[in-house]
């Protein structure tokens, strides 16, 4: 399962389908966005839809100069000259099903992917070098400048354009792209040796894209004067690229010259990508920098969601609103101050509530140092650990359970404004620019854009986008060998565990709530929690920055998304951890151990 | 009015084909979509309109309904009235195609021309005078100083089955027009002559069996050439977009051979043409200086699609989406001047070009592929055209 094969979710905010100009409009810089431009290579890890295209598009030339066009500031301080590169899922035909192949189809398969990534990353940098040039060149001679360089990489690349142009060269790549698919379908399709033996023999798919990239950025930045600049080729969606470029570019971080960068967008837990492997390989922290894009607690995206929700609630209106006032505070924030423990506060009143009804809450409360229903004296370091720490479980269980002849039992709560308010949207949202703009332009729909937008409507918006979510999920198979089942039933499996040690009889204030993948887990499942962590359903708790690997999920911590989370009446934290195991194995009613996988 | 502009279309075949499974038009009366990418006039309308685009004249050279079928006939009229009312153009210029006329089918047509007469409105123009002029003399003069259209039918004898298959123009008529032209003739920069048929033969397509161009439109031609005037002739019925000067005396008169704005080409012509229509802009002051001259735009039809700027291609049958006409150009002096600027080294921009050789401005498609293939064969250097069909610039070749 790879991540091309299921489409996103709210496509229509995809930045690939804009061009820099409408990606630059509504940019919201993340907090890390400052790391990303330093001079290193630097891989962006995140699931669909983090805003990894985005991102790029806006490191590159283009979109630089488009950016700042829109903040109508002046473009000094340009970090480096980037050339954006969006892999092409063409770049791999008939590469994935080389199994069984002939060793002409192999050949042909392997030449074809080669000369259209050269084409399309030699096209990608002759673009940006005609923007630089037009921006940067005064000098007179120019256009000898011109003729010189596409003479020199005419030699090089082994290509021969009419004339000494960007242009001719630009149609030069083209054609030649165009002759290599035709080649290559006349192949595979047609089992026309004649066409597969033309194309091998093309001089100028042997070409290593990444190096001749450089030898042409040298040549370039000594004709234009523009030594002392940096370039950085931007490769975007490195995952669906073939292996033998993931390969080049890894290997290309370590040997390639100091003026060139490689900044390369990737979904985490890529087979291809299996760095410990190679001994000699570069690793992260390194050669280079890894960064995620994903937020593992609800608080690290507040920022960057509030900005982009500030943007959208303000979109059409004449009226300033904040966003706290669009969307109202949430209940799980009960824990903001400590007038909401004192008699009469809201956390003190749902405390009481659920010790009337629970009876395993109330022995926990008898088992504090202290007597809850005055919490105005206690110890700050107290209160934060048998109080303030649980409360987010205690208001779930308070507002999900309620009792029925002395036992408790979860309540169908047809409403769900327990995940309404600004923090719990931005939570639910991962962070994820394309998920909050399709959350908040829904809600901003079903209120006809007035403010505040009501509770009840969060709620009802958060409901649908999660059960669009899920009917994405619905559409991926499971691995090969449980294609039957569906990525959704691991995902159910893994949230109805949780579900149950949360609302379950006895009160655990620190209940588990995300998952390690144990290290003997079977490649099926391997492959399962890798294929939910790249649509974004499972997200990847990283112990340090170090360990952001993108390789193997194996012995990984793991949670639900948030954005999954009513679904399964989960609160928007991580938790204790638990064994994969233990949430997919259960046993029937003979103890027989039941497997999903 | 001293600069205009024209929205060219012709040949629709509009109407239902007795054989469904062969249809003959993406413009049908049972269909009559609204979408802009399946109806070719819905689709022009909202191209115009969004490019913000304001012809002053709609010119439509015939053949609006297919095998003289008289229900696509109405129909097709029906949408000639719609482009020009949507798109507000005040004038209209139509000439009759052979296949706007009833045909026999095997029984005797007293009055082929009794539909097309009865049409509402007024067919081909706006007043019963110039229709019966029209269909009296085989043509009729329009005047929108310093512009004159010449309004020539080549079907007029085609109440003779035998006369059916091709075009034709008496001597007689040739006369007229002759005698027409010498008419105020000072106060008009160029006439534009309207005709369905072609006026000689075009070879791209029927190499052998192009029967159908205009008896008499040698003659015709030498006429328009010796009148010492500026003549472009505007015509469909090939489905052929092309460009070009010639077929007279003096090769100086300007042939616009207008695509079909809707049929459904037959493969053969499909693979190497497509559906079109253009604007063209002519402008009085540049035609006084330069003679005959003009720019065009084309758009191709994709069904599915819609109308988008015509692609480049093989000019010989096609028109770019950028273009212009008139310029008679020396190719060999051309070479050599441009080679002479680049001198082995630099790249020269086509303002400096025309700058040198002000006649290349009016180059046309096929004068600047033929220039390009010159400079390479020659010169070791090349053109740079874009996408829309334009040149760039001028520059040396790889090798030194």
């Amino acid at each position: 399962m790879t991540i091309a094969q299921f489409s996103g979710l709210f496509d229509a905010f995809n930045a690939r389908a804009m061009n820099f100009s409408q990606v630059a409009e509504t940019f919201v810089p993340p907090s890390f966005f400052h790391s990303m431009l330093k001079p290193c290579h630097t891989l962006l890890v995140g699931p669909r839809g983090s805003g990894k295209t985005t991102l790029l598009k806006m490191m590159s030339y283009d979109g630089w100069k488009c950016l700042h066009a829109q903040n109508d500031t002046p473009r000094e301080g340009f970090p480096f000259i980037g050339v954006y590169i969006p892999v092409d899922r063409s770049w791999r035909t008939g590469l994935s099903d080389m199994l069984g192949q002939s060793a002409v189809s192999s050949r042909t398969s392997n030449a074809a992917s080669r000369g259209l990534v050269n084409t399309h990353v030699h096209m990608a940098l002759i673009e940006t070098v005609m923007s630089v040039v037009s921006d940067h060149s005064h000098d007179a001679h120019g256009e000898n400048s011109e003729v010189e360089i596409i003479r020199e990489l005419a030699e090089t690349w082994k290509l021969t354009p009419k004339q000494s142009t960007f242009i001719s060269l630009m149609r030069e790549l083209r054609t030649i792209q165009a002759e290599v698919i035709r080649l290559r379908n006349r192949a595979l399709e047609f089992n026309d040796e004649d066409a597969a033996a033309r194309l091998v023999s093309m001089d100028y798919i042997h070409n290593d894209p990444i190096g001749t990239s450089a030898i042409a950025i040298d040549g370039i930045c000594k004709l234009y004067g523009l030594t002392p600049i940096k370039w950085a080729l931007l490769f975007d969606e490195l995952e669906i690229s073939p292996k033998w470029l993931k390969d080049a570019a890894f290997s290309s971080m370590r040997s390639i010259n100091q003026r060139i960068l490689l900044k390369m967008s990737a979904a985490p837990f890529d087979d291809d990508l299996e760095e410990n492997a190679n001994p000699t390989a570069p690793t992260a922290l390194n050669d280079y920098e890894t960064i995620p894009l994903w937020y593992t607690t609800k608080d690290e995206g507040f920022d960057f969601c509030k900005k982009i929700a500030h943007n959208l609630i303000n979109k059409n209106s004449s009226i300033l609103h904040s966003t706290g006032d669009a969307l109202g505070t949430s209940i799980l924030d009960s824990d903001a101050g400590r007038g909401t423990y004192a008699p009469g506060g809201d956390a003190h009143k749902r405390i009481e509530r659920l010790a009337e009804r629970d009876a395993t809450f109330a022995e926990y409360l008898a088992s504090l140092p202290f007597d809850y229903r005055n919490l105005t004296g206690v110890p700050e370091p107290m209160m934060a650990q048998h109080i303030r720490k649980p409360i987010e479980i205690i208001v779930f269980r308070e507002f999900f359970l309620k009792s029925r002849r002395g036992r408790i039992e979860k309540r169908s709560r047809k409403s769900l404004d327990i995940y309404a308010g600004e923090s719990s949207v931005y939570a639910i949202s991962e962070g994820n620019p394309r998920w909050l703009i399709g959350l908040m332009n829904r809600m901003i729909d079903l209120s006809n854009g007035t403010v505040p937008i009501p509770h009840n409507v969060q709620s009802r918006s958060i409901l649908e986008t999660t059960n669009r979510f899920r009917a994405l999920l619905r559409t991926i198979p499971a691995p090969s060998a449980h294609a039957d089942r569906g990525l959704l039933a691991l995902i159910d499996r893994i949230g109805s565990g949780f579900t149950a040690r949360l609302l379950g009889d006895k009160f655990d204030p620190e209940p588990a709530l995300s998952f390690i993948v144990p290290a003997d887990a079977s490649n099926d499942l391997l492959d399962a929690v890798s294929t939910a962590v790249r649509s974004g359903a499972l997200v990847y708790l990283p112990d340090s920055a170090a360990d952001i690997a993108i390789v193997s999920p194996r012995g990984k911590r793991f949670r639900i998304s948030f954005m999954l989370a009513p679904n399964y009446s989960l609160p928007l934290i991580k938790g204790r951890y638990i064994s994969l195991n233990s949430l997919i194995h259960q046993r029937d009613d003979t103890g027989r151990q039941l497997s999903i996988f | 009015m001293p600069s205009i502009k024209i929205l060219l279309v012709s040949d629709l075949h509009a109407g239902s084909c007795e054989n469904p499974e062969n249809p003959s038009s993406w413009l049908d009366q049972e269909r009559d979509s609204t979408n802009a990418k399946a109806n070719p006039v819905v689709g022009l309308i909202e191209t115009l309109n969004r490019a913000a685009i304001h012809p002053d004249f709609l010119v439509c050279t015939g053949d609006i309904g297919n095998i003289g079928n008289p229900t696509g006939i109405a129909y097709g009229w029906e949408q000639i009235a719609k482009i020009r009312k949507e798109l507000n153009i005040q004038n209209i210029i139509t000439t009759c195609g052979n296949h706007d006329i009833q045909r026999p089918n095997g029984q005797t047509v007293v009055d082929p021309w009794a539909h097309v007469r009865n049409l509402s409105p007024s067919y081909p123009f706006d007043d019963i005078h110039s229709n019966i002029k029209y269909f009296t003399n085989g043509f009729h003069v329009a005047n929108y100083q310093p512009f004159r259209f010449i309004i020539v039918n080549s079907c007029a004898f085609h109440d003779n089955p035998a006369e059916l298959e091709r075009g034709k123009i008496a001597k007689a008529t040739i006369d007229a027009i002759e005698a027409a032209l010498q008419v105020d003739k000072g106060r008009y920069c160029c006439n534009i002559i309207a005709v369905h048929h072609h006026p000689h033969r075009y070879a791209e397509i029927d190499y052998d069996k192009d029967y159908d161009s205009i008896v008499g439109g040698s003659e015709f031609l030498n006429m328009l050439e010796t009148s010492t005037q500026n003549c472009l002739v505007l015509h469909g019925h090939k489905h052929l977009p092309r460009v070009s000067l010639g077929g007279g005396l003096l090769a100086r008169t300007v042939l616009f051979s207008i695509g079909s704005l809707s049929a459904i080409l037959y493969q053969k012509l499909a693979t190497i043409s497509s559906n079109q229509f253009y604007i063209l802009e002519l402008d009085s002051d540049s035609i006084a200086s330069s003679g005959m001259v003009g720019d065009f735009t084309a758009w191709d039809f994709q069904y599915t699609k819609g109308w988008v700027p015509a692609v480049s291609r093989t000019m010989k049958t096609h028109l770019p989406y950028k273009g212009s006409f008139g310029s008679k150009i020396d190719h060999v002096s051309c070479a050599n001047t441009i080679n002479g600027m680049i001198d082995g080294k630099r790249i020269v921009k086509w303002a400096s070009i025309i700058r040198a050789i002000p006649h290349l401005r009016y180059a046309s498609p096929y004068d600047i592929e033929y220039l390009q293939a010159m400079l390479t064969d020659r010169h070791n250097c090349g053109i740079d055209i874009d996408q829309n069909g334009r040149p760039i610039q001028a520059a040396p070749g790889v090798t030194p």
